[in-house]
């Protein structure tokens, strides 16, 4: 059945920057308001979400994760395909006419295989796999709300030209995580929104299983980049998460690049040991206040900074934020992204 | 046998296709007519298959191990940079060393042999090639009984003559004892220790040993005589381009700048390193923005690294672009002197 959903305009929604991004990583929380975003805190989870301000008529929708702790261990299990692998995160405009009843989705496959094999005949991958399928299928465990839709994995398998058995070449999630609102408007009932498409394989692969999205479902799919302020929040929020569990933590790492000026050095990687980073958060925000603050998430950063500046009298505050670590997941400007 | 393959292969796995040629008629091995034979329009991966099946062809097993090794040594030495070095101080000279062995390749080979049969099984090959007045030794030990090659059990040696460090790449933890000790002998010195110095650049390493062990109690040497290990380039004189209708508001600030940094870091190029790691264990010192200062706080530990082409001279570039303030805190200016990079900085103990 096609998930009948609303959104607004689509000269507006097309131009929308939208981070909406499932992690299936155990954190989630909901923010709806302008300047600072409010975070709320559910007892046994913690949950993030971010809403952003409407600017000019954008709006940049939530992420959400969920924390699967409690819940059942079915659930963990399926979610363990999305983490130790290092994905690349696209973010797609709403599909046309797309629908993920089990026959449609398997003429989906029957195409997709098709385009495969046909950009191997022109040579464009390298790899010898003539036997290339795809395959679309649901998946469970994903899908958290009533506003998700269904979460669809799509997998390339082929032959590498070394290899005797089918190995799995490319795997995609198309997938929403407990999505705030039907952004989808009355109009649009052929569309289906997915915010975000996980990606992990060839780029090669990966183009063609873009081109042939945009093709068929005549949708936009580009590569969802993360600004530094959506790192920091990412820090922020996560950099105690598991601290009270008694994992062992791996200590939170902000990647700074040097602007091209400055000859001799790359980048700068500035690694701090959870604990200690917890406890500077904690000092800034109480953790009975079920919101996290945009006040309280500069002051996080710049006491980090400030505390590098007095050891090495270099200003961290004028070099852009890259990449984004902690326990739970690494993040990289560049769309990348690793949840453990 | 395949032995010569496995070698030759790793040898030019790390060298360019172009300068295949010019190395094999280097190494001198291999007769002209053999040469003029090899196809090198093919892979790099062909011409070494057919190299070792001529190398077999002459049926000289033992000579032609250690020209091939040669080969390995020579590959290296053209391409240094390919391999991570970790430069090691020689500690304690004994009595009754003679330096000029260390000079003489033939004679330096015969030394370290034999302190390898020593320790080591006696199926280890040493090799021994004297380029731009420094000693190149490849040593390759056999790892328990397994006869077939492995990249991981070869081990290469930099010393410059005179000079109290060596540079050693990659090899296994479990030798190391021996290793140093084996190495240690041969150096006329009783003990070796680790300068926590490494990277790619083997002279700048050497520089920056130098610098450190050749600290005098006048201080730091900033303009150093002509040594073997860098060229010592004057930076680049910075050009004040003066357009008729351009005005800069804050010149004094920046020549002032400029003077400082000149004094600080000297007029030569900095030695390349490619990254400089601290490890942070101090106060928190972040306090100036939070209103209920944190008691709890006391001790942070946090790793910061630098990295990229040349660090040092990415932080004296830092400070000209006013990412970073003067004066740099001497942790950064004296890395040139100090001989390391990998630090560890502590809150000093009030007791």
């Amino acid at each position: 059945m096609t998930t009948r959903q609303k959104c607004p305009t689509p000269k507006n929604f097309c131009s929308t920057p939208l981070t909406a991004n499932p992690l299936k990583s155990r954190l989630s929380q909901k923010s709806t308001a302008k300047r600072f975003t409010p975070y709320g805190k559910t007892p046994q989870s913690r949950r993030i979400a971010k809403a952003f301000p409407s600017t000019q008529g954008r709006r940049k929708v939530v992420r959400t994760k969920s924390k699967g702790l409690s819940n059942s261990n079915t659930e963990s299990e399926e979610l363990k395909g999305f983490t130790n692998k290092t994905w690349k995160v696209f973010k797609l405009s709403p599909l046309y006419k797309f629908s993920s009843s089990p026959r449609d989705l398997k003429r989906y496959g029957q195409l997709l295989s098709s385009s495969v094999a046909m950009a191997n005949q022109k040579g464009i991958i390298e790899e010898n796999n003539a036997s290339g399928k795809a395959f679309f299928c649901v998946q469970q465990g994903v899908k958290k709300s009533q506003n998700d839709p269904d979460a669809i994995q799509i997998l390339i398998k082929g032959r590498k030209h070394a290899g005797t058995t089918d190995t799995v070449l490319l795997t995609a999630t198309l997938c929403g995580v407990e999505m705030e609102e039907n952004l989808l408007s009355h109009d649009m009932e052929n569309f289906t929104y997915y915010p975000v498409l996980l990606v992990k394989a060839t780029v090669v692969l990966a183009d063609v299983l873009i081109t042939w999205l945009q093709r068929h479902f005549d949708c936009k799919v580009s590569p969802l980049v993360f600004p530094p302020v959506d790192l920091v929040w990412m820090i922020a929020m996560w950099s105690g998460a598991l601290a009270d569990t008694g994992h062992k933590n791996k200590p939170v790492e902000l990647i700074y690049l040097v602007p091209s000026e400055c000859e001799g050095i790359k980048k700068v990687t500035y690694t701090i040991q959870a604990e200690d980073c917890l406890k500077v958060w904690n000092s800034i925000h109480d953790s009975k206040a079920e919101m996290f603050t945009e006040e309280e998430m500069t002051t996080f950063i710049s006491c980090l900074e400030e505390h590098f500046y007095c050891l090495f009298r270099i200003k961290l505050d004028a070099m852009q934020l890259s990449c984004v670590g902690t326990s739970l997941c690494y993040i990289g400007r560049d769309s990348l992204l690793k949840m453990t | 046998m395949a032995h010569y393959a496995d070698v030759l292969r790793s040898a030019v796995s790390k060298c360019k296709a172009a300068d295949l040629e010019s190395l094999l008629r280097q190494w001198g091995y291999l007769t002209v007519n053999e040469l003029n034979q090899l196809d090198f329009s093919k892979s790099k991966a062909c011409v070494v298959r057919e190299v070792a099946k001529l190398c077999e062809e002459k049926n000289r097993k033992k000579e032609t191990l250690e020209r091939v090794n040669d080969f390995d040594l020579m590959c290296t030495v053209k391409y240094p940079t390919k391999r991570r070095w970790s430069m090691y101080k020689l500690i304690d000279k004994k009595a009754g060393t003679k330096e000029n062995q260390m000079s003489d390749p033939v004679k330096f080979r015969k030394k370290l042999h034999k302190q390898i049969d020593l320790y080591f099984d006696s199926t280890a090959s040493v090799s021994v090639t004297l380029q731009d007045g420094a000693l190149f030794c490849r040593i390759y030990i056999q790892a328990g009984t397994n006869p077939k090659f492995m990249n991981s059990n070869t081990i290469y040696v930099i010393h410059y003559p005179h000079c109290q460090s060596i540079a050693i790449s990659a090899f296994k933890v479990s030798i190391q004892n021996f290793l140093f000790q084996c190495l240690s002998n041969t150096f006329g010195y009783h003990t070796m220790g680790n300068m926590m110095l490494s990277g790619l650049h083997y002279k700048s390493l050497f520089q920056l040993a130098f610098n450190k062990i050749g600290e005098t109690s006048c201080g730091r040497l900033k303009e150093v005589q002509n040594l073997p290990f860098m060229s010592r380039r004057k930076r680049k004189a910075e050009e004040m381009e003066r357009e008729p209708n351009m005005r800069s508001e804050d010149e004094a600030m920046k020549r002032k700048r400029s003077l400082s940094l000149e004094d600080a870091f000297g007029s030569y190029e900095q030695p390349v390193l490619e990254s400089l790691q601290f490890k942070v264990d101090v106060k928190f010192k972040g306090n100036k923005n939070l209103q209920n200062v944190p008691d709890k706080v006391e001790q942070f530990r946090c790793c910061v690294k630098f990295e990229g082409p040349s660090v040092l001279e990415g932080i004296r570039n830092l400070a000209k672009c006013g990412l970073a303030n003067e004066p740099l805190p001497k942790h950064l200016l004296r890395v040139n002197s100090l001989g390391m990079n990998k630090f560890v900085l502590k809150n000093k103990d009030k007791s």
